[in-house]
């Protein structure tokens, strides 16, 4: 025990040696990682731009000696001396050598910034980075020089649809709306496209509109034409159309899209306001959603109007019309008296053209629980109508349905009155649920499992071919094996021989049973020779049929006096042989019985 | 050497007091567990005549967790009251566990089982119809024959066929010449049988085990196109819905309606028919806390 403990205490020791020296490699390793040398390269792609035009910045901090963490560089102030920057987009490597049994390493990172200058000017971009405490420059700072005019800055609210009045040179962005003051829910058609003098083939959306508190649907794109502007013709390229559905009131911003002009130029359209109005208070009514602003209609039907109890039919209430009909709210749905209504199924049907709208239909599944001359309720749906500045509420047709108490009566008749209590009929006895098993104690299962399961089913089935099988197998090897009745009996006479002899080789010594064993076995040797005319004969007429058979006189006479030495000592006269004499009466028998005419064709 | 016999002895009279210990215990836990199994399924049965439907369920389940086999009477129960509080996953599982042979329903209780499972199956098509989800189509005849193929009497009678058959066949040969006539037809009418029923009961035993049967135990639930709950939504399926379960990935199960559609469900939306304890996280997750 003390012994164990010694043991234990000593790992432990050497195990928190063991860490701390690992943990002492890591630190040391770390400190000489960060000893690494930072130094930094920056260039332009190009030294001579014109404004609008991208310029690629190309910045590569390195670190030699090892270590991974690079820092990063520092920019000047690019947005305060008009430039727009995109990026970086950054690539990383290292390299690692391994000279003279010691090594180097070395991570480059290159950072590419896209700069788009909005005005003229020589511009010196020194650019830094800060390793620890030292802030190292660029060994030479990148000057770039900006030709041609400052961009224009545009009016921040164009009149509605307002085209543009000037030239604004090759290629330009505009962006349009239809209405330059609405209210909330109300829709507002956005257009954007671009002006070009020439084919620009390669012109991407770079950025697009941004629509912050618009609900924004995409519109059909218009079409390619020309126009002129200030003089200068132009193509009107369509770029994008959108309805929008302002969800707040106040002034709102549509921030301006970008495009690329190829690989290197960037043009940038103008920010549009929109005057959003809320929606006035006086009319309103109690409920309202804001949602529900255009021109609606509404209507409902069903799909039977002749029904059983129990029997399910289809109310469809459909609301159609302008306006932004994905998001109306239809309002709360009336109460259904002695029908049960499930959750609609909503489908939706928009219109393609440049108003937003459609038919929203709502499907009802409806179980009517009584008989009688059910009434679907009218709907009410309001919304604001932006055209009349005025609320509208409309309503669907209320709708009677039939409904009969079992398959074979007529349905009741509207003016029939009301029954006080619904009677359960047939069909709702048949939709009663069975009532649970109440007992006071619990009936339980046996739990006794089948004894024949699947495993033993599948061994039992194949068993019982392959019993059969192995049956029949061994049935034809018996047969195979076994020969002919001859040649059977001979394998039966030689085992019932082996056997005698046996009994009397084993009697030789004490002489008990001897005789009579070599008896039985000549009588047989006599009888088997004799064939079947021999069964049962005395000893006298078997010698005789055994002559008949071509026995030679000297093995009869052999045989005979070997049969009665047998009888002589079976019935006292020669009990006194010893076992010598036995030995040689046997070595006779068995000669007469091998090599004797006696035995001839016994063992072929 | 006394100090190692005295170990000996302590050692075994500590295992005689476990041995003790643990008969006593299995001794006393069997009725302990029956009578907790019985209160529970009481206070189920009170909370149901109080028409407290959802503390039904949770007294229910509690007896199914404490039952160590199956009662067709709970199953029954249990897939009523689910049934009244319109969960109709559930309610056709349980149902559905009620009717097998496991549970040893008797013949009043496999008539109610049936015709709540009809009740429950009518508001299926309905919610279904309202909800545009996949049902799986109602039982035909075809599946009436496959439950019964897959009985164990079908497979004592094939395996009873075959071995007969093997005996009468041996008993020909022995008897040979004229009395062998008699039995050479006997041993071709019980090889047919042995080899028509053997085949169909071989197929629907394969079936359950490679694609056991199980239940959709939400109300809806959205079968993906692969496994994993940003895959694409292929098509939803109604709570109740009976389906076959093809394959398998952790936490998720491929299945198949009757029609041949497949996706992917999440594990725990399905309830395994065959299943000898069922611990489906939904349907547990429905069932409240007992007050």
């Amino acid at each position: 025990m003390t012994a164990l403990a010694e043991h234990s205490r000593r790992r432990f020791v050497s195990g928190l040696a063991g860490a701390s020296a690992f943990t002492l490699v890591c630190a040391a390793s770390g400190r000489a990682r960060a000893d690494g040398v930072v130094s930094i390269q920056a260039q332009l792609r190009t030294n001579t731009v014109s404004v609008g035009d991208a310029v690629d910045l190309i910045v590569e901090v390195a670190r030699e000696g090892g270590g991974d963490d690079v820092p990063s560089p520092t920019l000047p102030d690019l947005l305060a001396q008009g430039f727009a920057v995109e990026g970086p987009s950054t690539s990383f490597r290292t390299q690692t050598s391994w000279i003279n049994g010691r090594s180097s390493s070395s991570v480059r990172v290159t950072y590419v910034y896209y700069l788009i200058p909005s005005k003229p000017g020589r511009f010196e971009l020194p650019i830094t980075v800060k390793d620890g405490g030292r802030t190292i420059r660029a060994p030479r700072v990148p000057v770039l020089e900006v030709t041609g005019e400052a961009a224009p800055t545009e009016p921040a609210t164009p009149a509605a649809n307002a085209a543009p009045t000037e030239a604004r040179g090759d290629v330009f962005l505009w962006g349009t709306i239809d209405k330059p003051t609405l209210y909330v829910g109300e829709q507002l058609t956005y257009e954007l496209v671009v002006y070009e003098r020439l084919r620009f083939p390669n012109i991407q959306l770079r950025e697009l509109p941004g629509f912050t508190d618009f609900w924004s649907e995409e519109l059909p794109e218009g079409r390619l034409r020309n126009e002129v502007v200030a003089g200068v013709g132009y193509r009107v390229q369509p770029g994008l159309r959108r309805a929008l559905f302002p969800q707040r009131a106040g002034t709102l911003t549509i921030t301006p899209a970008q495009v690329s002009v190829g690989l290197r130029r960037r043009i940038g359209g103008q920010p549009i306001e929109v005057q959003v109005l809320p929606l006035p208070a006086e009319g309103q009514p109690a409920g309202f959603s804001a949602n529900n602003v255009g021109e609606f209609r509404i209507a409902a039907k069903v799909d039977r109007s002749k029904v059983k109890v129990g029997e399910p039919f289809t109310l469809s209430v459909l609301i159609k019309g302008t306006g932004n009909i994905r998001v109306i709210d239809p309002g709360d749905w009336p109460e259904l008296d002695g029908m049960r209504r499930y959750d609609p199924k909503v489908d939706l049907q928009a219109f393609g053209g440049d108003v937003v709208g459609g038919t929203r239909t709502y499907e009802f599944l409806v179980i009517p629980e009584r008989a009688g001359a059910l009434t679907i309720p009218p709907h009410r749906f309001s919304y604001f109508d932006p055209e009349s500045v005025s609320y509208e509420t409309i309503e669907t047709a209320p709708i009677t349905v039939q409904v009969a108490d079992d398959g074979g009566a007529a349905p009741a008749a509207e003016t029939e009155p009301k029954p006080s209590a619904p009677t359960p009929s047939a069909d709702d006895d048949d939709l009663l649920l069975a009532p649970l098993v109440d007992l006071e104690a619990l009936p339980r299962a046996s739990g006794e499992a089948s004894w024949l399961t699947p495993t033993r089913w599948f061994w039992g089935m194949v068993a019982a071919p392959a019993a059969g099988a192995l049956i029949g197998l061994a049935g034809a090897l018996r047969r195979r094996l076994a020969g002919d009745a001859a040649s059977q009996a001979r394998a039966s006479r030689r085992a019932e021989e082996r056997g005698r002899l046996a009994e009397a080789e084993a009697a030789l010594a004490s002489g008990d049973g001897f005789y009579p064993k070599v008896a039985q076995l000549l009588q047989a040797l006599a009888v088997d020779r004799a064939g079947p005319e021999g069964q049962g004969l005395p000893r006298r007429a078997l010698l005789r049929v055994l002559r008949d058979r071509g026995v030679s006189e000297e093995d009869l006479a052999r045989l005979r006096a070997l049969l009665d030495r047998c009888d002589a000592a079976r019935f006292g006269a020669g009990a006194g042989e010893s076992a010598d004499e036995r030995r040689r009466l046997l070595d006779e028998a068995l000669d007469l019985l091998r090599a004797s005419s006696l035995a001839k064709g016994r063992w072929d | 050497m006394a100090d190692l016999g005295d170990i000996r002895s302590l050692r075994g009279a500590r295992g005689l007091a476990a041995a003790l210990a643990c008969g006593l215990a299995l001794a006393w836990s069997s009725p302990a567990a029956a009578d907790v199994v019985d209160d529970a399924y009481v206070a189920g049965n009170q909370a149901a005549r109080a028409g407290d439907w959802r503390a039904a369920v949770a007294h229910y389940r509690e007896a199914e967790g404490l039952l160590p086999g199956r009662s067709a009477a709970l199953s029954f129960n249990l897939g009523t009251a689910y049934a009244q509080l319109g969960e109709l996953g559930p309610a056709t599982f349980h149902l559905r566990r009620a009717l097998q042979q496991a549970s040893e329903p008797s013949a009043e209780i496999a008539e109610s089982a049936r015709r709540n499972l009809g009740i429950v199956r009518q508001r299926m098509e309905v919610a279904a119809d309202t909800s545009g989800a996949q049902v799986d189509r109602p039982e035909t005849w075809w599946d009436l024959l496959l439950a019964a193929v897959k009985a164990p009497l079908f497979g004592w009678l094939a395996l009873g066929a075959g071995w007969l058959g093997l005996a009468a066949h041996l008993v020909r040969r022995r008897l040979g010449g004229g009395a062998a006539t008699g039995t050479r037809s006997l041993v071709g009418v019980l090889a047919v049988i042995f080899l028509a029923l053997g085949a169909l009961h071989g197929m629907a035993l394969r079936a359950e085990r490679l694609s056991p049967e199980a239940i959709v135990l939400p109300a809806t639930a959205d079968a993906r196109e692969a496994p994993g709950a940003h895959r694409k939504s292929a098509f939803a399926l109604q709570g109740g819905s009976r389906v076959r379960i093809v394959e398998r990935v952790p936490g998720w199960s491929r299945v198949r309606l009757a029609g041949g559609l497949e996706g992917w469900l999440p594990a725990d939306d399905l309830g395994e028919l065959q299943r000898r304890r069922h611990s489906a996280q939904a349907s547990l997750k429905a069932a409240p806390a007992i007050p």
